[in-house]
């Protein structure tokens, strides 16, 4: 029984040690945050969903309230504003593009934010 | 002066400008101390300028007077918005989520639910919920839930038995946050262990489930969280006292110590003492007896390094006796002059979790669950002793992340269990030992769109059957907004336990036969089954009530079952599946919302079982193929001092059951081939005087439906006719209880 319990304890600091070293890995994953407007459910899902089709985005969190979007991405296989603009051309402005007017404008009628 | 002016004009601007930055500081609450935070989101409404804290919880944000309202956002707790009129130093402390919205937060949260979200179909039950019945244990919390059915083994023991899909509770697996809680030696008296006001909530999902927990579940699995302590801080007591004389008493404190640690203790004590005989068999309605439960919960969260422990230790001690009135267990025990039983079980059990979710990387967590428990169960039923101590030992590893983006999400892991049995029939020894260690791999893919899948695949070795693949996929598809299909398919293999799963055995004098006798626990080979189901959801709005449907269709196919056969009636013959068994389950479920309070939930189900016996191809004996069930459940608005009125009624109609051939039997012990259909109905109310204080009064069996005469030869216990396994109504008549509910909550909080 002593025996097992050694094993399980070993195994489990075993695997949180290589999940340590995972960590190492942080460099690979910065996270970053930044305003992205929009006012719903259906802007969350696009969003998200924008800034996930972005090859090396990890996760992708956009907050309706604070509007800002939080995204772990891997540095070396996009950069923020390849995340930024994708996410403008679906619609959406953010603090650095600009969405194309005619995307905008073909918004679902619930999801058009006032643009500042 | 026009000098002056312009000197004034030149420098203005640049006196203006040293201003313009807004500088403050965000802390939280931890305990009652505020604690500076990072990475929390500053923001000017309507704009893009934005800010973050840092270590010290400090920010500066660019200031120009066209702003005036400041949003103070971080994950996890309220968003809050200043309004700036001047520049001033701001210091403001936020709050936790759910410590603010508590009050909104109950009266929003429904009592029962089911989601589209999530790729399982599961149904929720909400302490408001677990409120509609008395729910004096776990297995009278599905009194108010058409999905599960709660019958007695046999017309003595009093024990209960759960069904969903048709297939009887070991065929369920019950989980105790998520780790496999209710089984082995306790897998029926289980459910009489877990008091009611212990539970928080209840998930049912029905159909393959999860590779997390192991391979046991065949039709479904059932989820109980137990009460935290962080949140239930403060005392609270609950009376409860019946019609025939049972008398509960639960009584549990909470409290925080310092900023991460807290903890709760439980304490639960039922007793009856009153003997009942309505039914004038001579035999108890009701086994006697008492039991004494309880528990202590540490839970530890550091929320800054998102580590989260939790131990629950519990002792508990129950004895019962039953059988004939006269009875006395200090001169009749083992003798033929009268029948009776008692049955003594201790248990402690040791839960043990720690979690770490990685603050940098949300999407990637990991987990440990480990269990010890022991029971053991001293018992003698009529001439028969019965012994079964069992040793328990189980962990496992959980480990989170994702592939590429959290589109894709993988679980994955090792368990490990252990059950040493020690059991004793008479003088035959089934002592044994269970062991399995094995590993996991679940997959997940949700895109927030109509699509979800969840593919698992485990791979286990057991000692006594080698090695095996648990194979368990779940499909979800949003087809419109309010319309969700689902479907699943899975296997799962168990171990029968064959005396702890069928005490009603021990209640006839039949004599016992197990056949196919060979390698494995008793001989008999583990139980393998496939199950497959799909439904649909179907919410929608009428007027300006909300309602759902949901229909669901699943059926399991048996590769191996223990079949338990009473079909002859001199004899229970116990032996491995030869040919087909099959379970279909069919429902239909309405919920609705009738007026401002008023819930209706409507149900009608048919499950069919059928099994080769070795008398044929029979459907499943003392199960009901139909049963109709109508729930409504009015609440009046809640006034200001919090004071509300429940009420709450069901009725059920149980369709006929076949009854095992009796035609050996002489005429007077002989039963029809199948029993009639009868209603059962219960209600209570429940009257809440403020937020600490509420009463409740309740009636079980209202109707006053009973099974006369349960128990074939009654007269003469020590005959070869005496059966109490052929039961198909209640033993107890109605039943009014009543009780009482007091909380106080610490108001440091």
């Amino acid at each position: 029984m002593t025996k097992l319990l050694i094993i399980a304890t070993s195994l489990f600091l075993q695997i949180q040690m290589t999940t340590n070293t995972g960590t190492l890995e942080v460099s690979k994953n910065i996270t970053e945050k930044f305003w992205v407007n929009g006012v719903c459910d259906m802007c969350q899902t696009r969003i998200q969903k924008a800034a996930l089709s972005v090859k090396g985005v990890k996760m992708a969190n956009w907050d309706i309230e604070s509007k800002i979007l939080t995204v772990i991405f891997n540095p070396e296989k996009c950069t923020l504003n390849d995340i930024k603009s994708k996410i403008a051309a679906v619609g959406h402005d953010n603090d650095t593009f600009k969405a194309p007017d005619d995307v905008y404008d073909q918004l679902h009628f619930c999801c058009k934010y006032e643009r500042i | 002066m026009s000098k002056f002016l312009i000197w004034g004009m030149l420098v203005f601007p640049y006196f203006l400008w040293g201003q313009t930055t807004l500088q403050g500081k965000i802390s939280v609450l931890e305990g009652n101390e505020k604690v500076p935070i990072q990475w929390v989101d500053v923001r000017w409404m309507d704009t893009k300028i934005y800010t973050q804290t840092d270590v010290n919880g400090a920010f500066e944000i660019k200031y120009s007077s066209d702003h005036n309202a400041l949003i103070i956002s971080h994950l996890g707790y309220k968003t809050d918005t200043i309004q700036i009129s001047k520049i001033t130093n701001i210091d403001h402390t936020l709050t936790l989520n759910n410590t603010l919205n508590e009050v909104t937060l109950v009266q929003k949260k429904k009592d029962f639910y089911v989601s589209h979200a999530g790729v399982n179909l599961s149904e929720v039950l909400n302490k408001g919920e677990l409120l509609k019945a008395a729910c004096c244990n776990l297995s009278e919390s599905f009194e108010t839930n058409p999905s599960i059915d709660v019958t007695f083994t046999d017309a003595v023991t009093g024990i209960k038995q759960i069904q969903m899909l048709g297939l009887s509770s070991p065929y369920l697996q019950f989980n105790q946050e998520n780790i496999p809680g209710i089984r082995g030696a306790n897998q029926l008296y289980g459910f009489g262990f877990i008091p009611g006001t212990w539970v928080e909530s209840i998930q049912i999902s029905k159909g393959a489930g999860s590779v997390l927990n192991g391979y046991e579940s065949i039709s479904g699995q059932v989820n109980f969280e137990l009460k935290k302590p962080e949140t239930s801080d403060g005392a609270f007591l609950n009376l409860y006292a019946s019609q025939n004389g049972r008398m509960e008493v639960n009584a549990d404190y909470s409290h925080l110590i310092g900023k991460h640690l807290s903890t709760g203790i439980f304490i639960h004590g039922n007793s009856l003492q009153i003997k009942n005989d309505h039914n004038e068999d001579g035999f108890l309605d009701t086994p006697i007896g008492q039991q004494i439960n309880v528990m202590n919960r540490w839970n530890y969260d550091d929320t800054h390094h998102n580590w989260h422990t939790s131990l629950i230790l519990r002792y508990l001690k129950d004895e019962r006796q039953a059988g004939q009135m006269d009875f006395n267990p200090d001169q009749h025990a083992l003798t033929s002059i009268y029948w009776g039983s008692e049955t003594d079980i201790e248990k402690m059990d040791t839960y043990f979790k720690i979690g770490k979710v990685f603050p940098d990387l949300p999407y990637k967590s990991m987990g440990f669950q480990a269990n010890y428990s022991y029971h053991n169960q001293d018992s003698y039923y009529g001439l028969n002793t019965y012994k079964i101590k069992q040793n328990s030992l189980y962990f496992n590893y959980i480990y989170q992340s994702i592939l590429t983006n959290t589109n894709h999400k993988f679980k994955t892991g090792l368990s490990f269990t252990r059950d040493l049995y020690k059991e004793y029939l008479n003088t035959t020894d089934y002592s044994r030992t269970d062991q399995s260690i094995g590993g996991f791999f679940e997959y997940n893919y949700d895109n927030g769109g109509k699509l979800s899948i969840n593919a698992g695949l485990r791979g286990d070795h057991l000692n006594t059957w080698g090695f095996f693949v648990t194979p368990r996929l779940h499909l979800r598809y949003q087809i419109y907004e309010k319309t969700t299909l689902r479907a699943s398919i899975g296997r799962g293999l168990r171990t029968a336990n064959i005396w702890v799963e069928n005490p009603q055995i021990f209640i006839t004098n039949r004599s016992v036969d197990i056949l196919n006798s060979g390698d494995g626990s008793y001989g008999l080979k583990p139980e393998i089954a496939w199950n497959t189901g799909i439904n649909l959801l179907q919410t929608y709005r009428l007027g300006d009530r909300n309602g759902s449907i949901t229909t669901e269709y699943y059926f399991t196919r048996f590769m191996n079952q223990v079949v338990v056969d009473f079909e002859n009636a001199r004899k229970v013959s116990i032996y491995n599946l030869d040919g087909k068994s099959v379970a279909h389950s069919f429902q239909v479920s309405l919920n609705q919302e009738i007026a401002k309070g008023l819930e209706m939930r409507i149900a009608f189900k048919n499950t069919f079982q059928k099994t080769d016996y070795l008398s044929g191809y029979l459907q499943k004996p003392l199960q009901a193929q139909q049963r109709y069930f109508v729930n409504l459940a009015y609440k009046t608005t809640l006034t200001e001092k919090n004071a509300q009125w429940h009420f709450d009624a069901t009725l059920n109609h149980v369709g006929k059951m076949r009854i095992p051939d009796t035609s050996m039997n002489p005429s007077n012990f002989q039963l029809p081939t199948f029993s009639n259909g009868y209603f059962l109905m219960n209600a209570q109310i429940n009257r809440n005087f403020s937020k600490n204080f509420s009463t409740y009064i309740g009636g079980e069996n209202l109707l006053n439906t009973t099974q006369h005469h349960p128990i074939l030869a009654h007269n003469s216990p020590f005959s070869s006719y005496f059966d109490g396994s052929m039961i198909y109504a209640p033993i107890d008549g109605s039943m009014i209880y009543i009780g009482l509910r007091y909380n106080i909550t610490n108001s440091s909080r």
